[in-house]
């Protein structure tokens, strides 16, 4: 349904060029809820909003295709993009607090989204107390606005909105981050029940709930895709990094203290030569430092490492 | 922002109301018609001119009350005028940003570099003595007021992340600046208006001063005020005193209007 083919998002600033999201190939199939998981600076959530074309300057995606459907979105122009958006793909954001236009009533910022894309005022109306009602907003709390909602119910609003015009893709920025735990459950299983037959991007930090929550698994590492696997293989990694990740989760049942991975990620204006993970890679070798693996085809898995290519 | 207890929102809102009434009822005003010879020319304050005649015989408080017409006339096109189009660009330009942004950032601080008052007059000599071309000067000088308040005030709102969210959710440009980016905007511009309004009655009373506004025997108050500019030496302060009174209370009736509302601002903050 979505195929992201070799792109590349590159951030031009003043002190140099940021290589952000380097050659990515990616695929969502249909219903498919894709986890992107990385640490900060990953390029997580630059390939979130290059699937939007939402790069904010100065970054500007460089190559690549991002095919939905039948279309290449790399080939449409602005106002083209602009119907997509919202109809085809959405996005939810981390922080509830401030997505919400703070003088719009809920219902009105649910019902806008229809009536841009062409749905008429009234039904609109109708139907975005429909969707509030199913993300469960309360019926008395439908006109209100954003500031008389707590953090979740601000959340549910988002995702109404986001939901609204039935989009085929649906991208979830760290929704559940700015959110306590508790809520945060809540969030997820809506997300799971409403999305249904939507492919979605999960991008978080946050590997406990890729496990949990997500089919498919992409660990992102210094804007390349370290490994990308169904949910069940991903609980035996086989790239050092994802290694890593998974033992770096501390676990309730254990007196050992969590691992971590020794050293910082790059500067991405500078990338390591070779596998980009290489200078903290405990299993480095030569060919490491020379030259960039592929993504290897390995057991119904993808893996950019050379332990498991040629 | 309530009204109740602002005192200065609602003075001003009196005084300016009150010329209002007085420029719509003038026919039952005034007492005289403004180009009718009311009583012997220059005649001090009495029963019949209230205050007094000026040189031709007419009545001064009559000609102050359909003064108000012109006056107001011409505040409230320019200041309507400049809004239209300083508004509009201010909202655009602050959020497209690029160069065009810087484009016009440069006419506009071009045209505020200049003297206020003496482009108006540049201006109103070059577009010829009319009521209208006395608003459109005037409405070209504020123009600049409204864009730069306007695309400051966009630039803190477009970072907010509500706006990348309807970004996001596929919303078209008007959409997002008139509905989203506007009403944070307004309460703003509604100080800009006030404040810009005592400064067009101060430079539409000069303009009329120069002749450069209505043409007699039309009356404005600023043209009253050159007139009796004249016989003042000769101790006929009311030609001057009256016209004079009327401008700096309608004035300061939109400055009152101003600090309220900036007040009610910073307070609902």
């Amino acid at each position: 349904m979505l195929k992201i083919e070799d792109l590349s998002v590159r951030y031009f600033t003043k002190k140099g060029v940021v290589h952000a999201v380097d050659n990515v190939s990616l695929e969502v199939r249909r219903g498919e809820a894709l986890a992107l998981v990385g640490e900060s600076g990953s390029g997580k959530s630059t390939l979130g909003f290059a699937i939007m074309r939402m790069v904010p300057p100065p970054g500007r995606i460089v190559k690549g295709s991002i095919i939905l459907g039948d279309r290449d979105l790399m080939e449409l122009s602005e106002e083209e993009m602009r119907e997509i958006r919202g109809s085809q793909v959405s996005m939810i954001f981390q922080d509830p607090f401030t997505t919400l236009d703070p003088l719009r009533r809920v219902n009105d910022i649910v019902a806008e989204v229809m009536i841009e894309h062409g749905i008429d005022e009234g039904e609109a109306k109708e139907r975005a107390t429909y969707l509030l009602r199913r993300v469960g907003i309360p019926e008395r709390l439908v006109d209100a606005y954003p500031h008389q909602l707590s953090g979740g119910q601000k959340q549910r609003v988002a995702i109404a909105a986001a939901i609204a015009m039935n989009p085929s893709l649906l991208i979830a920025d760290e929704p559940t981050t700015a959110l306590d735990v508790i809520v945060q459950r809540q969030i997820m299983d809506l997300l799971d029940e409403i999305r249904k037959d939507m492919g979605m991007i999960l991008i978080t930090h946050d590997i406990a709930l890729a496990l949990e929550r997500a089919d498919r698994i992409c660990v992102m590492y210094a804007g390349k895709v370290m490994e990308v696997a169904d949910k069940e293989m991903m609980k035996e990694p086989m790239h050092p990094y994802t290694k890593g990740l998974l033992s770096s989760l501390p676990k309730l049942l254990s007196s050992e203290w969590p691992s971590s991975i020794p050293g910082m990620p790059p500067d991405l204006r500078e990338p390591p030569k070779g596998c980009r993970f290489h200078p903290r890679c405990s299993e480095a070798m030569d060919i490491c430092r020379e030259e960039a693996p592929g993504l290897f085809s390995v057991d119904g898995r993808l893996v950019s490492c050379w332990l498991y290519g040629r | 922002m309530s009204i109740r207890g602002n005192l200065f929102l609602i003075s001003g809102i009196v005084i300016v109301a009150s010329i209002v009434i007085m420029s719509i009822l003038a026919d039952y005003i005034a007492p005289f018609s403004y180009d009718e010879v009311a009583g012997p020319p220059i005649s001090p304050p009495n029963g019949v001119n209230l205050m007094g005649t000026d040189n031709l015989g007419y009545d001064v408080w009559s000609r102050i009350v359909y003064g108000s017409r012109s006056v107001l006339f011409v505040v409230f096109t320019s200041i309507i005028l400049s809004a239209a189009i300083g508004i509009p660009l201010g909202l655009i330009s602050g959020y497209i940003g690029g160069k065009l942004d810087k484009a016009l950032s440069f006419i506009m601080d071009s045209i505020y570099a200049f003297p206020s008052l003496v482009l108006a007059i540049a201006l109103a000599v070059v577009l010829g003595p009319s009521p209208v071309n006395a608003a459109i000067a005037i409405a070209i000088v504020y123009v600049p007021t409204y864009f730069r308040m306007v695309r400051g005030q966009v630039l803190s709102v477009k970072n907010e992340p509500f706006i990348e969210v309807n970004r996001a959710l596929g919303l078209p440009l008007a959409r997002m600046l008139f509905k989203h980016i506007l009403p944070h905007v307004a309460p703003t511009i509604m100080v800009v208006f006030s404040l810009s309004s005592t400064d067009a009655v101060l430079t539409e009373a000069a303009l009329s001063f120069l002749g450069l506004s209505v043409q007699p025997p039309t009356p404005d108050w600023g043209y009253e005020l050159y007139k009796g500019k004249g016989f003042l030496l000769s101790g006929a302060w009311w030609m001057v005193f009256f016209p004079g009174l009327m401008i700096t209370l309608l004035a300061m009736g939109f400055a009152l209007m101003s600090e309220g509302l900036s007040k009610g601002e910073r307070e609902a903050i």
